[in-house]
């Protein structure tokens, strides 16, 4: 790889803004904080299990010979809220979104010393890389006070992209080894029975699924998702392929929620710092019309973080409650949450659609 | 950071990555996945057999010697308050082999025969654990379970 290559792909294949990267700082604070927290009545559960059911991961965990005490894993889990809402204001975000980090690093390492791995980490690495971006430099109490001057960085968001991009590599080859390709299986499909039959996982269009018995369509799915999984791996060489490749995660964890009723809605942490922040805040302010002042585009910016907010406090208070679908997985919120998302993909895919056909009925234009 | 740390950064990750990937295979086929480790679930198998689907199925099995009675609890009712997606990984990590089981020590053996009780609000003294596979078959829009194997069945306690 030629050195200036390289080092192009590294600082200039993206160029945040302090404003973008503060508006996804408190959306990922948001959707942590609300959604994606551990649940704090698991540790007594840990807590009460006999120490022969601990089985730490070969790992750090390994250091430990039982589940630590409750009050440890409690005291861990506040820590992570309060560097959560660290990063949520901007109070010493560099060092708020490490603790994040760390803390939830710690608290899974326990909670997934029972056997079983759930593929979480980006919920610990993204506030981690993130730190580095400075995204505490706008819309935070450091700004207010002074102290985040330093520039933002664009390379944490290649970092982010490369381990994203790995991550579905090493989702995508195994299945390749395992023969998902050969077009006499249908892997997809024997997952969806497994997943119906043996988890009961039966929701959405699960039934619908199992019933569906076209072969062709099934080998289509097996193919599209590895080459989904192994592509997004050179799909990080180019901001604009690792974007499309973030569209299409949002489509397959979609789908899967839909079918197999797994949202994973850890990796849409991730996948937002792929969201054209800068432009949605040139919306949101409305920056690109000058007879709006800067105070003013503020406090619309503050009004708009205030309806998100409430819409996700308000979804989650209506999941919990039950009043629109009681099943544990997919849950309501993830529901709407990856609904939304797909919307928004969809949008943005019209939306590129219609400029690309302006732009060359322009030029057509021209040229007669 | 200046920009040759940076780079530096990146080149250690571009090496670690997949150095990383490849001891999560040596130590995952050995032992089981470490943890941290930048992968994602690979899903690798594919569950067919001779035409027809197989799925894994546990049942615990709480038994009444007085009564011949069985009560079988799945792993959900067992483990209500265990998330779901840890669920097939905690069984296979603690309840998949007899040896495993057998080095248990007394206290856990009693505590997983009173949470048996408890779930199943049923008396009992024995427990089990059943391992079966069930194969599904017919026509595919109408596909049902249609025989089920039992391939192991381990004691807990037994009095």
């Amino acid at each position: 790889m030629e050195s200036n290559k390289f080092e192009n792909w590294i600082f200039n294949s993206y160029s945040p803004t302090g404003e973008g990267l503060g508006l996804y700082r408190i959306f990922a604070a948001l959707l942590f904080l609300v959604f994606l927290l551990p649940d704090f009545g698991f540790y007594s559960t840990l807590n009460a299990m006999p120490d022969d059911l601990f089985t730490p991961p070969p790992g750090p965990m390994m250091l430990f010979d039982s589940f630590p005490p409750e009050i440890f894993l409690q005291a861990v889990h506040v820590l992570l809220v309060i560097s959560w809402i660290g990063v949520l204001i901007g109070f010493k975000t560099k060092w708020s979104s490490i603790a994040a980090g760390i803390s939830m690093l710690v608290l899974q390492g326990f909670m997934f010393s029972l056997g079983k791995i759930n593929h979480e980490l980006l919920l610990s690495v993204t506030p981690i890389v993130m730190s580095f971006s400075n995204w505490g430099t706008k819309f935070s109490v450091d700004e207010r006070l002074n102290k985040d001057t330093a520039e933002v960085q664009g390379w944490p968001l290649v970092l982010l992209a490369l381990f994203i991009g790995f991550m579905m590599f090493t989702a995508g080859f195994p299945k390749i080894l395992g023969g998902w390709l050969d077009p006499s299986t249908q892997a997809t499909r024997g997952h969806l029975f497994n997943q119906f039959f043996l988890r009961e996982r039966q929701e959405l269009l699960a039934e619908f699924a199992v019933r569906f018995d076209v072969a062709f369509v099934w080998e289509f799915l097996d193919w599209a998702t590895i080459i989904f999984e192994v592509g997004f791996l050179v799909a990080v060489w180019k901001a604009g392929w690792t974007r499309l490749f973030v569209c299409f995660a949002a489509i397959f964890h979609f789908s899967t929620m839909m079918t197999l009723n797994i949202a994973f809605l850890p990796n849409f942490l991730a996948y937002a710092a792929f969201v054209k922040w800068e432009k949605v805040y040139r919306f949101i302010s409305g920056e690109e019309n000058e007879s709006i002042v800067e105070s003013a585009g503020r406090k619309r910016v503050w009004s708009s973080v205030a309806i998100v907010a409430l819409f996700f406090i308000g979804l989650r208070i209506l999941s919990d409650l039950g009043f629109v679908m009681t099943p544990r997985e997919p849950s309501f919120y993830e529901l709407v949450l990856l609904s939304i998302a797909v919307l928004i993909v969809v949008g943005v895919a019209i939306n590129v659609a219609w400029r690309k056909t302006q732009e060359s009925q322009a030029v057509s234009a021209r040229r007669s | 950071m200046r920009r040759k740390t940076i780079k530096r950064v990146f080149l250690f990750f571009i090496i670690y990555l997949p150095l990383q990937y490849g001891l999560v295979g040596i130590v995952g086929y050995y032992q089981s996945e470490p943890w941290p480790a930048f992968v994602f679930p690979g899903f690798k198998n594919v569950f067919v057999f001779e035409g027809s689907y197989e799925i894994q199925r546990t049942r615990f099995e709480l038994v009444d010697p007085g009564s011949d009675r069985i009560t079988e609890l799945t792993p959900r009712q067992f483990f209500p308050d265990v998330p779901n997606t840890m669920m097939s990984g905690f069984m296979r990590a603690k309840f998949s082999d007899d040896e495993t089981i057998q080095s248990f020590d007394e206290s856990t053996k009693q505590w997983l025969l009173q949470r048996a009780i408890d779930k199943a609000d049923e008396h009992g003294t024995d427990l089990h654990i059943h391992h079966a596979v069930i194969y599904l078959s017919g026509d595919p829009s109408s596909i049902e379970p249609d025989s089920i194997v039992t391939t192991n069945r381990f004691t807990i306690i037994e009095q």
